[in-house]
């Protein structure tokens, strides 16, 4: 073989080699490109896996949160209650100051539970609202009037519900001595307040409205209200109401009581669960108030309508 | 003459070489790349997936636990922010 023709083998082969990288190349250029569509079409999911994996993330954030205050539940609902009466007292302040022309009534229902109280409660959640019970339990376990039906029951539906639970003696006992003492008196709040508490696995009263109201403790009302002081009891009169507690001959009459006697900027509205009267009017009272500006709150010791 | 056309053949050759290698590196960094940034995610939310099934469960088992007590913390939840 000579010389020139084994350089044209050496050449041929430089070229057919020449030929295949390039056809390689270009080969992957095409994978590339491919590669790159594949890549635009999966940036896309991409993306949406993202999105997704946020939106577990949040979930997840969220479902921590909830444990932890599942957790230290007794402290949650304390700071939860603590948040929404810290913008009441804030609310009623201004309006005390005549910073604001809003309008505060605090609904107040005396002497429950009762066989109607479900009813006041199912009224108050239609139009949610929440409100105070001054309990007493001297209608035994069995509400008045209903011995199928547990009274007990209702105090942890006060607390379920959002309501405030006061304070108004065990007995309700005005003409069976609950004045007579002070320690009378006291003794009386105490066991309706363990009653509370044991009914509700610790809910603690703190606020007290006096059976038949301050005055009817007379001479002695001082003395009780320094007394409930030490156990860190705040008190709470009224300031209007449609008579339920009295003799009531009809619904207007109830009606005049109550729009006679509200005339302040902030209302304590004193009702009575057993009144059916109350119950039947409590529907149009509600809308009553809020076409008058009224916001509806449930008290709370901070509130400066409770006297410390 | 000839070994001069070699040469430059020989080069020309080398070059692309050089060039299917280039290529083939991008292509693999490429497919590398994108298979590991998906992969990742995926193994992400799978695991964040089984987290929450799991804490999930955790909720449920306190909200049996804790009884009532939810159903209170629940309304005041509620009574602060009206749109939970």
């Amino acid at each position: 073989m000579g010389k020139s023709s084994k350089s044209i083998g050496i050449e041929i082969i430089l070229i057919l080699s020449i030929i295949a990288t390039l056809y390689l190349s270009y080969h992957i250029e095409n994978k590339i490109s491919l590669q790159k569509e594949k890549q635009i079409k999966e940036e896309h999911l991409y993306k949406e896996k993202v999105s997704l994996l946020k939106e577990k993330e949040k979930e997840l954030e969220k479902v921590n949160a909830t444990i932890q205050e599942y957790e230290n539940i007794e402290e949650s609902i304390e700071s939860k209650k603590k948040e929404y009466f810290s913008h009441i007292k804030e609310l009623e302040s201004k309006i005390l100051n005549g910073e604001s022309n809003e309008k505060i009534a605090y609904l107040t229902f005396d002497d429950g539970p009762y066989y109607n109280t479900y009813q006041v409660l199912d009224i108050l959640d239609q139009y949610n609202v929440k409100a105070t019970f001054f309990t007493i339990s001297m209608n035994g376990e069995y509400c008045y009037d209903n011995k199928s039906q547990n009274c007990f029951l209702l105090y942890k539906e006060y607390v379920k519900r959002g309501h405030t639970i006061a304070n108004h003696t065990y007995t309700h006992g005005i003409r069976t001595g609950l004045y007579s003492s002070v320690n009378s008196f006291i003794d009386a709040v105490n066991r309706q307040e363990e009653h509370v508490k044991s009914q509700t696995e610790g809910y603690t009263t703190n606020i007290l409205r006096f059976p038949g109201g301050s005055s009817t403790a007379k001479g002695l009302k001082n003395e009780m209200i320094n007394a409930l002081k030490e156990k860190g009891y705040g008190w709470v009169d009224w300031t209007a109401g449609n008579g339920d507690g009295g003799r009531l001959d009809s619904l207007e009459q109830a009606w005049g009581n109550l729009k006679n006697t509200i005339d302040s900027n902030v209302e304590v509205i004193l009702f009575h669960d057993y009144s059916w009267m109350t119950t039947a009017m409590l529907p149009e009272v509600i809308e009553y108030l809020r076409n008058n500006g009224y916001q509806l709150y449930p008290l709370f010791y901070e509130s400066d309508m409770v006297h410390k | 003459m000839n070994k001069k056309v070699i040469r430059i053949t020989g080069l020309i050759l080398i070059a692309c070489i050089f060039l299917l290698g280039f290529q083939w590196i991008r292509y693999s960094s490429l497919q590398e790349k994108e298979n590991k940034k998906i992969h990742e995610l995926n193994s992400k939310i799978e695991k964040t997936k089984k987290e929450l099934q799991e804490k999930e469960k955790q909720k449920q088992s306190l909200e049996e636990q804790k009884g009532w007590k939810i159903e209170v913390y629940k309304t005041w939840e509620k009574a602060v922010n009206p749109s939970v």
